[in-house]
């Protein structure tokens, strides 16, 4: 426990990193099929955790309509594919591509107002209208959304498409982890902070946030596209509010303000909606009821530091936030 | 379009506009009185249309009209005591709160009154129609506009003329001084939190004739007429009621032109809006 102390931080992290890749990586040689599509849903759910958690934990923004860029990732990648006829290649580049310009658009009108009631209140409301969108129009498949084959040639069976998840949520999440340690992502957590301090010293905080909203966004959208891969098609409950809330969930759950917590509550979360729902009819109840648990008892998570119980009790310094 | 046409569409426009700005006064108090988010507005809206199906049918729709939104407020009391302990934390602890609030509200009204979707029979009174410079109306249509104006004209004295009102707008612009004043803030917050739900629980049983409404729509409804708050300003009250009706003309009117699309246009309008001016179109600018 000493040897463990005295490590710097980063090689901790490493060390926890490898330990995780290397057990999931174990567990899948022999795991059956069934399980194997749940763990690459519950690696999807990783990456996607952990990208929201860019602009939720170290933003200081309450994004709730991340499912917009979820949804739009899956989608894009299989209209392409499916009505475009693309190559499965030049698919995934295009969705990117697409998803990023409407993502940028869409950050534009959250962030106009520079104010975080305001973002969370506008992604939530372009989320609702795309979801409506997706349900209306015929192109994309209205209701039962769009199906195909739009996996990729080298990994269609269920073992192959998982290892692709694996190695792609793996090398997103190492990434996600270089911007948090970049100097960037310093002066993102100083407009999580103090904004008006970050205005003081000449910062234009509307751009911090943006930036890191795109860099959200990016990840969010590969998640989406490995889930349409996963789910061999694109579904309207991608779109849907659900999704957001579970992401938020998630990372209540983990801890946001560390970097393992929105995995861990990934873990945790996608366990409980896939084995609840078989168990209960009223499987909605048991996960407000967990929420609210959360909420009043385990705020910061359950992975939390001495940095994460100073950004919880803000009071007690004296300084009442208006 | 004919003339009688156009009259009607407007009258069902802005009753439903009204009835949406029960919905929303509510949660706009709420932010601004106690800068806190309520999620689960919607599923009180819901809760209030379901009590109705229930206590209308034992003593009737009009005593119904008062006794489900104190109900429903009752309800509000315990959720309120429940945010206590996250006062001055980050906001997204308490969103996150109404949230689960609402998802356990919704399964609870599933486990009481099941899946089935019902409507109200009207009393004779309110049901048919009535005529007015040759252009026929349903009476009910009218009874919501004149219901929710009452309400919304009490509400605009509540906060403009009584003490409460004085002490609301007090909060709104500096909380601490008003605390140390000797106001007990908190038992104040249990009774704006109370007026805000019942309010919305008012829109519930207004609407309980006119739509059948499944209960799992609680938290959907709530992001159909969230566009409203933004559209007024979301720290602005008096932008409420401009913002409700015309949502709910351009919905009425939406509904006769883009009949498949009628109900993406108030989160256009949204968008649309942001662009104009980001802290509502109804919100004066600052500093100038």
């Amino acid at each position: 426990m000493k040897a463990w102390k005295s490590l710097s931080k980063i090689k901790q992290d490493a060390i926890v990193g490898a330990v995780l890749v290397i057990t999931i990586f174990v567990y899948s040689l022999f795991a059956s099929d069934s399980v194997l599509d749940f763990m690459s849903r519950t690696v999807i759910m990783m990456l996607f955790a952990s990208a929201l958690n860019i602009i939720l934990g170290f933003g200081g923004l309450r994004p709730l309509g991340m499912a917009t860029y979820f949804g739009m990732g899956s989608y894009v990648y299989v209209i392409m594919c499916v009505r475009g006829g693309l190559d499965r290649t030049l698919a995934i580049a295009a969705a990117i591509v697409i998803s990023m310009a409407i993502s940028l658009f869409i950050n534009v009108i959250c962030l106009r107002a520079n104010d975080d009631l305001t973002f969370a209140f506008v992604s939530m409301g372009i989320n609702t209208l795309l979801y409506t969108m997706v349900f209306k129009i015929q192109f994309v498949g209205s209701d039962t959304g769009l199906t195909g084959n739009v996996r990729l040639p080298f990994a269609s069976s269920p073992s192959g498409n998982f290892y692709l998840c694996f190695f792609v949520c793996a090398i997103c999440i190492l990434l996600i982890y270089l911007f948090f340690h970049s100097p960037f992502a310093t002066v993102l957590k100083g407009s999580r902070d103090n904004l008006e301090r970050l205005t003081f010293i000449g910062m234009n905080t509307m751009h911090v946030r943006l930036c890191a909203c795109m860099v959200s966004s990016f990840f969010v959208t590969i998640a989406g596209i490995l889930y349409a891969m996963r789910n061999m098609g694109a579904f309207p409950v991608m779109f849907s509010t659900n999704t957001s809330t579970e992401g938020l969930v998630m990372c209540l759950i983990g801890g946001m303000y560390s970097f393992f917590g929105p995995i861990l509550g990934a873990v945790i979360v996608t366990f409980i909606s896939t084995q609840l729902s078989i168990l209960t009819n009223y499987y909605q109840f048991v996960l407000g009821a967990i929420i609210v648990l959360c909420v009043l008892f385990l705020q910061g998570g359950l992975l939390r530091d001495k940095v994460t119980k100073e950004l919880n009790e803000p009071a007690k310094k004296g300084a009442v936030k208006k | 379009m004919t003339v009688s046409f156009f009259f009607q569409t407007l009258i069902s426009g802005i009753s439903n506009g009204m009835v949406s700005y029960l919905m929303i006064a509510g949660v706009s108090l709420i932010i601004s009185g106690m800068s806190m988010v309520n999620f689960g507005q919607g599923a009180f809206y819901v809760l209030g249309t379901y009590l109705t199906y229930t206590i209308a049918a034992k003593i009737g729709f009009v005593p119904s009209l008062i006794l489900v939104p104190i109900l429903v407020a009752g309800i509000g009391y315990f959720v309120e005591k429940a945010t206590r302990p996250l006062f001055g934390k980050d906001m997204l602890y308490i969103m996150l709160l109404t949230y689960g609030v609402a998802y356990m509200l919704c399964d609870i009204i599933v486990m009481f009154w099941g899946y089935s979707i019902r409507l109200l029979s009207l009393p004779a009174f309110l049901n048919g129609g009535v005529k007015i410079v040759g252009i026929k109306f349903p009476v009910y249509y009218i009874f919501e506009i004149v219901i929710s104006g009452i309400t919304a004209f009490a509400f605009w004295l509540m906060i403009n003329k009584t003490k409460l009102g004085m002490l609301t707008r007090a909060i709104i612009s500096d909380r601490p001084m008003v605390a140390n004043l000797g106001v007990n803030v908190n038992q104040m917050f249990s009774v704006l939190f109370m007026i805000g739900i019942g309010i919305a629980g008012l829109g519930g049983v207004l609407n309980a004739p006119v739509t059948g409404m499944s209960p799992k729509e609680g938290l959907s409804i709530f992001g159909n007429v969230m566009p409203i708050l933004c559209i007024g300003g979301l720290r602005n009250m008096d932008g409420c009621l401009p913002a409700a009706l015309l949502v709910g003309l351009v919905n009425a009117f939406g509904a006769v032109y883009l009949p498949q699309y009628y109900n993406v246009l108030p989160a256009a309008l949204m968008v649309i809006c942001m662009f104009i001016n980001p802290k509502g179109i109804f919100t004066r600018r600052e500093g100038r």
